[in-house]
Order: structure tokens, then C-alpha cells, then sequence
């Protein structure tokens, strides 16, 4: 081996780094597009007319287990006025995950949003599944297909 | 100023008497509101509360509630005799006169008593007319109920309804029983305010008293000229002169009357609200948890917000 060997191995190494990032995979709803080239989220897909679902995965720090995640992110979404329509529920994904999912409703200039969130939490990552927007919109088949999108997370 | 033009030639003496007494009685006119004299009439005879009356009643001990209203009228020299003026014939101004003076008014005509009246009253005292305002609050629906139950106090006290709406009552009480009265309507509710007002007309019933002194004695020196008159145009002349006395005799009667109706019944007027009624408010014993800011960045971004905002990556 030459001088070079690792010069050269190192872009390889770090090719190989950012591909292990984390991932997500979901079922994208009918009437739903993924969206490209996310950097906050790991998916995103919206409708036409303005629903969206997304997926973002964050460092599970500091370390704390589903109740910890389920509770900071409910006071979070009730400190900024979001209304929770029932208590949280669990949910479980095909892929084996289990989380936690709580159905809110918001209202801003007069207009009533309504917003999904599910947790997940792996020994790593703490995956949050969003999915809103107007009221009027989340309706007919949407609701279902966002529901079977949750239940289709898939992580790595 | 008025002139009076009388026919000469005829029976001089009787002329001469007749122009004396009408000079007299002109001066007298013009003087009518001024005080009298010591020479040209007799003196003036006091309020009437201190002419004819004895003491006045000892005033209603005041209540508990610890408001004092004045002492009662009756101390001050407001008329409180045994026969106040009823209330259906209390002489306004423009009331029927009563036949002569009513029995607290001295009689002017006898000027021997009103001089020995005058010369025994240690003080003139004061005619005052009485005016109190109470408000009070009751319970929903008992606003009518009060109202009667002030009108039934006022005549069991002897006094008379003045005046109802639909949230007040205006009665008259005699002003001996002005203290009594307001203690009893302070218990018909929550009192939530009270004044009492006291208007001194002592002076203008004095002057009155003067004016109608010397209008009597004018009616009578001129009483006395047309008894001897000898023609029928001096006959006319004094008894035109008689009526217009007269009249202003009634009209300052009425007026003293009025003052002495008013001074002896007091006018209370009452106004009943209803009690607001007090809301119990559920007060939160427990306040809710307090939210703790974790110190996760990204927590802050989850919601609507960037969810929709597609065009931020």
C-alpha cells in the first residue's frame, strides 16, 4: 500500500457515512406528492391543496423512553395553542413500533387547522410523524390515508 | 304711586278725614314689605310655633344604625300643633283658603297678645322645611312590596302618600315624626344612601307675617273711613281700595299657609332597587402545572407552522 490508499478511501468513508443517516420510509397517502430534497424532514409529502405529512427524526437526547418524548412534545403543542381533541393513543407500525398519537386542533385568523402527531422512540432517533392542515381539507379519505401512512412507518 | 282724584266742595271735614287716611294708607302700601315701625304699625308677632304652641313633642329616640337625622323639626319651631294642616286641605298656593287663621298663627288684629307674645319669646325660632332621600336596596321581586310598606308607615305616622313610580315614593310625614319615620324606612332595606336637607324660611315667613299685619290694619282704618263716607264716589273709591287689601291679604295667607304645610309635613322621598344579585364564581383552588421549557431546540419547530410552509426545506 502507497501513501495514497487512504487519501483516497476517506471520501469513500464519509460517502458511506452520510448514507447511513436516518431513515424513514412511510406509505405515501393517495392524493399525496413526496416532496424532494427535505433537510428537516426525512419525508414530506403534501396534497394539492395543502395537507402535509412528514416524518423528522431527531437525536434521542437526552435520552428519555416514550412517555418522556409523548409528554415534552404535548406540552410543547399545548403551550403554543394547539387543543388536544381526545387523550393520546397508542399506535402501532406494521414494521413493529410502538408510539403514541394525539389529534389536535388549532385555530388561527378565525380559520380551524387540525393537526396529527405521532412519536416514536428507538434507543437513537425520536421519530415524529406531522400531518395537518385546514380542517376543510382533512377530510373524506384523508384522514385514513394519513392514519394507514403512520402505521406504515418503517426506520432505519 | 298711585293718585287718588276725590270731588271737592262737598262736605270739607269729611274730605279732609278721607285724604288723611288715604295718604295714611298709601304710605302704608308702599311700606307693606318693609318692617314696621315703631309708631305706624303694630309690631310683628313671632313664628307661629312660638306664638300658640306649647313645647313641641319630644323627637323619636334615634335607632341603632347609628345615623343621627336632625333633631326633629318640632325643636327647631316648625308648627306642630294638635291640628296640623290635613293633608287633602294643606292650602298650596293655589289651594282653597282655610277660614281664618289657623289656630298656630297669632291673630294680627289683636295686637295686645301678639306684643305680650313678642315680649315673652326668649328667640325666634327657625320654620324649616324638611326634605330627606333614601335610597335602599331589596331582593328581586320585593321592590313593590317595600314601596307599600313605606306608604303604610308614613300614614300609620300619621303623614300621606305624595307621589309612586314604578321604583320610588314620595310621602309626607309630619315633621315631628320626621326622625321616627327615617329610622323606621333605614330597616326596609340595604341602605345605600341618605341625606337629609333642611330649607330655613323664617325669613320669608316673617315678612309675610309683617305685610298681612299691616294690610289688616289698613283694611281696617279703611273699614272704618267708608262707614262714615258721604257721597257715592267716595263710597266706591274706599271700597275698591277694600278689595285690592283683601286680595293681597288672601294672597299672602296662602303663601303663609303653604310655608307652614310645608314645614309641619316633611318630604321623604325613597327610591328601592333591587340587590344585584351576587355571582359565585368558581374559583380554581389547584393552578395548573407549570410548563417546562425543555431545552430542546427542536420542539419549537414541530407543528403547523413549518409543516405547511412547504417551500421551507
Amino acid at each position: 500500500m502507497t501513501m495514497k490508499t487512504p487519501m483516497l478511501w476517506a471520501p469513500l468513508l464519509l460517502l458511506a457515512c452520510a448514507a447511513c443517516g436516518p431513515r424513514a420510509t412511510v406509505q405515501t397517502p393517495s392524493g399525496f406528492a413526496e416532496l424532494e430534497d427535505q433537510q428537516e424532514y426525512v419525508y414530506r409529502a403534501a396534497t394539492a391543496d395543502g395537507v402535509a405529512l412528514s416524518v423528522r427524526a431527531e437525536k434521542n437526547q437526552p435520552h428519555g423512553n416514550l412517555d418522556f418524548w409523548a409528554l415534552a412534545l404535548d406540552g410543547q403543542l399545548r403551550r403554543v395553542g394547539y387543543a388536544p381533541e381526545g387523550p393520546a393513543a397508542e399506535v402501532h407500525t406494521q414494521s413493529g413500533l410502538s408510539g403514541r398519537e394525539t389529534r389536535y386542533t388549532r385555530v388561527e385568523n378565525g380559520r380551524k387547522y387540525r393537526f396529527w402527531l405521532a412519536v416514536f422512540v428507538t434507543e437513537r432517533r425520536v421519530w415524529v410523524v406531522e400531518a395537518g392542515g385546514d380542517e376543510e381539507r382533512v377530510k373524506g379519505a384523508v384522514p385514513a390515508g394519513i392514519q394507514k401512512a403512520i402505521e406504515s412507518l418503517t426506520v432505519g | 304711586m298711585r293718585t287718588l282724584h276725590l270731588p271737592s266742595g262737598r262736605c270739607p271735614r269729611a274730605l279732609a278725614t278721607l285724604a288723611f287716611y288715604l295718604a295714611s294708607l298709601l304710605a302704608t302700601g308702599c311700606s307693606a314689605a318693609m318692617p314696621p315701625s315703631a309708631s305706624a304699625a303694630p309690631p310683628s308677632p313671632p313664628p307661629p310655633s312660638m306664638a300658640a304652641d306649647g313645647p313641641p313633642p319630644a323627637p323619636a329616640a334615634a335607632s341603632g344604625s347609628g345615623y343621627a337625622p336632625p333633631s326633629a323639626p318640632s325643636e327647631r319651631g316648625a308648627p306642630t300643633g294638635p291640628a296640623p294642616v290635613a293633608p287633602g286641605n294643606a292650602a298650596g298656593p293655589r289651594g282653597a283658603p282655610s277660614k281664618g287663621p289657623p289656630a298656630t298663627t297669632p291673630r294680627p288684629t289683636d295686637k295686645a297678645s301678639a306684643t305680650a307674645a313678642s315680649a315673652t319669646a326668649p328667640a325666634v325660632a327657625p320654620l324649616l322645611i324638611y326634605t330627606g332621600d333614601l335610597s335602599v336596596q331589596v331582593e328581586d321581586g320585593e321592590v313593590a312590596l317595600t314601596l307599600d310598606k313605606v306608604v303604610e308607615l308614613a300614614e300609620s305616622l300619621g303623614g300621606y302618600l305624595a307621589g309612586r313610580k314604578d321604583t320610588s315614593v314620595q310621602v309626607r310625614v309630619p315633621s315631628a315624626r320626621f326622625r321616627d319615620a327615617f329610622s323606621h324606612l333605614e330597616k326596609l332595606g340595604e341602605v345605600m344612601h341618605r341625606s337629609v336637607t333642611a330649607d330655613d324660611v323664617s325669613e320669608q315667613y316673617s315678612d309675610l307675617e309683617v305685610r298681612l299685619t299691616n294690610l289688616r290694619a289698613t283694611r281696617q282704618r279703611l273699614q272704618e273711613l267708608l262707614a262714615r263716607a258721604g257721597g257715592i264716589p267716595d263710597v266706591l273709591q274706599v271700597e275698591r281700595e277694600l278689595e285690592r287689601v283683601a286680595a293681597e291679604i288672601e294672597q299672602i295667607e296662602g303663601k303663609m299657609r303653604f310655608l307652614r304645610s310645608r314645614a309641619a309635613f316633611s318630604l321623604l322621598t325613597v327610591n328601592v332597587a333591587v340587590r344585584p344579585r351576587t355571582v359565585a364564581k368558581v374559583v380554581e383552588t389547584t393552578p395548573p402545572p407549570v410548563q417546562v421549557d425543555l431545552p430542546i431546540d427542536w420542539l419549537s419547530r414541530i407543528g403547523l407552522g413549518r409543516l405547511l410552509n412547504l417551500r421551507d426545506r
